[in-house]
């Protein structure tokens, strides 16, 4: 066989391949969302929004179930984008070549592949079990703060490290501080990249119930109080989809859709305004 | 560029002999910066052996010789930029108006220790109150990821409280001064990304000189332009030397001749030869200067 065959086929073979793995990739990721709209679309109706979740066989919605998502995983990213992006600037503008430096940065890539439920079982004990000596909201968003903390410390660190130095060194050049060239400059130079950060901090834990049974376990009622046990979309689904009843396993449908379109919004208008802050 | 006539090599006689003295003219001006003895290390390494400068006033002086010769070193040395880097060490004095500024207690007790008990008249400057007096220019245009009168402002800023009016004349002025103002006077909300290389390097150039620096120190700023922009920035710098003094390292020897008073040929992290510019292009004494400027190595 002559060489540019060969080459050819070889290239033939290995593009093909590529193909392939996307497709099998791709198909999953169809079927998934498929199967999430097919049986979810069916139970959305306006008592999802509200009423709260029922007694089997009567009528009831999600209401508490989504205002504890959104309290929890609000005020859990609040405070992993304040530690992660503060963390993560240390790492890439100070200390990130002492050996502190880098022991903080081992830990926070083991961190970011810790077994959520680990984590789950690290804040009950603290705040569940001595602090406030029951379940509670507060632990829940601590739980999931606690889970984002190294994507957002990660993602930070690596978009600051990819801002060229002359940038930084133009800044002090007119006689800027270092901490004042990295909080007018450089973090907005690198905008877009710490969202993404922010983002894939939030879609991890949009998602997480194992951390949320330990700590803010789930409640049937409505609830503003975050001191109190607090119901969560995840924790909802977990409980429903479990059941035996037709209405609790179409919400559990329903409220497994909800979180989908969530991230997926929440990320669409993520990078929507990245781009518009960015474009020249 | 190593034209082999004159091979480089450690054990070349050319290198054993650069012990000789520098050939210096003095400029007869008035000096407004001057470096003394200069030695410069990069950690263990040392990269600035004994330099003199001397920079007079609304004059340009450009530093020449080959890549790695100590010329941006010694740039950055003179605004003390270096400081940003632990480990960087300049070992000498460095006087603006007669002021020491290498005068933080490293550098004193380095100098000390080379040269024994030498008498130092601090400026007193900090490192932001020098680089309000010692503006700089970089090779790559650094735009700030803000609007073109962000960044034009931005220096001001920093060590002025100006009203909106006020910044809107410093602006439209430093915009002149660089020659941007026409081109970008109807957009100066945008982003300064979104300017050409040409017009970000003059963008640089205006934000650094509307601080009111006493001297531009600028890095190969046209190294990153086409013909037309670095023309039009090397009339912008002929334009500003009525009012600033400019300290230009470059690369290209036709722009050194074209628009610099004074010439200094560095070589091996040495001054080996600073004279008026003509002269040194048209009469080099020294012999790696006279091979340099005809272009036998480089």
């Amino acid at each position: 066989m002559d060489r540019a065959l060969r080459r050819k086929l070889t290239n033939g073979v290995f593009v093909g391949a590529c193909g392939l793995a996307t497709i099998i990739a791709l198909a999953a990721l169809v079927l998934i969302l498929w199967s999430l709209v097919k049986e979810g679309v069916g139970g959305i109706d306006a008592n999802i929004f509200t009423m709260t979740q029922p007694a089997p066989g009567s009528p009831g919605g999600l209401k508490n179930a989504i205002t504890g998502s959104i309290m929890m995983c609000a005020s859990g990213m609040a405070i992993a984008i304040v530690i992660g992006i503060l963390a993560g600037t240390w790492l890439a503008e100070y200390g990130g070549q002492t050996p502190y430096g880098h022991a903080v940065r081992f830990l926070n890539d083991v961190l970011l592949s810790a077994p959520s439920i680990l984590i789950g079982l690290f804040v009950y004990e603290i705040m569940v079990a001595h602090l406030f000596g029951h379940f509670s909201g507060y632990a829940g968003a601590l739980a999931l703060a606690l889970l984002a903390v190294p994507i957002v410390t990660r993602t930070t660190e690596d978009m600051l490290a990819l801002q060229p130095n002359t940038l930084r060194e133009a800044g002090m050049a007119l006689g800027a501080g270092r901490g004042f060239v990295i909080r007018s400059i450089i973090w907005k130079a690198a905008s877009a990249g710490l969202l993404t950060g922010g983002l894939l901090g939030f879609a991890r834990i949009s998602g997480e119930t194992a951390p949320l049974l330990f700590t803010s376990l789930g409640n049937q009622f409505f609830s503003l109080n975050m001191a109190q046990p607090m119901a969560s979309l995840p924790t909802t689904i977990f409980q429903f989809a479990l059941s035996a009843y037709d209405d609790w396993r179409r919400l559990a449908w329903v409220g497994a859709l909800l979180i989908a379109v969530a991230v997926l919004a929440v990320n669409t208008i993520g990078r929507l305004l990245a781009r518009e802050t960015h474009r020249p | 560029m190593n034209d082999i006539a004159t091979p480089i090599s450690p054990a070349s006689p050319n290198i054993a002999a650069s012990t000789e003295a520098p050939i210096m003219t003095r400029p007869v001006g008035e000096l407004v910066l001057e470096a003394r003895q200069l030695d410069f290390a990069y950690g263990k390494t040392q990269s600035l052996f004994g330099v003199d400068l001397p920079v007079e006033r609304n004059r340009i002086t450009a530093l020449i010789g080959p890549s790695g010769c100590g010329k941006s070193t010694l740039l950055r040395a003179l605004n003390r930029i270096y400081d940003m880097y632990p480990g960087q060490h300049a070992t000498g004095r460095v006087l603006l108006n007669g002021e020491d500024i290498l005068s933080d207690r490293g550098s004193v007790a380095r100098l000390k220790a080379r040269d024994g008990d030498v008498v130092l008249n601090d400026s007193g400057l900090d490192t932001s109150a020098l680089r309000a007096r010692i503006g700089m220019v970089f090779q790559k245009p650094t735009p700030f990821p803000m609007s073109i009168y962000d960044n034009v402002a931005f220096g001001v800023r920093l060590h002025q409280k100006k009203s909106k009016a006020e910044m809107d004349v410093i602006v439209e002025r430093s915009l002149k001064r660089a020659a941007l103002w026409d081109e970008v006077k109807d957009k100066l909300s945008a982003s300064g990304l979104g300017l050409s290389g040409g017009q970000q390097q003059r963008l640089c150039v205006a934000r650094g000189i509307a601080v009111e620096p006493e001297v531009l120190l600028l890095d190969e700023p046209a190294s990153a332009l086409d013909p037309v922009s670095t023309a039009k920035l090397e009339a912008t710098l002929m334009e500003l030397k009525k009012d600033f003094t400019i300290v230009i390292v470059t690369h290209n020897l036709q722009q050194a001749a074209r628009i610099s008073d004074h010439t200094g040929f560095m070589f091996l992290g040495k001054m080996i030869e600073f004279r008026p510019t003509a002269e040194l292009f048209e009469r080099p004494q020294s012999p790696r200067t006279r091979d340099y400027v005809t272009g036998r190595f480089g």
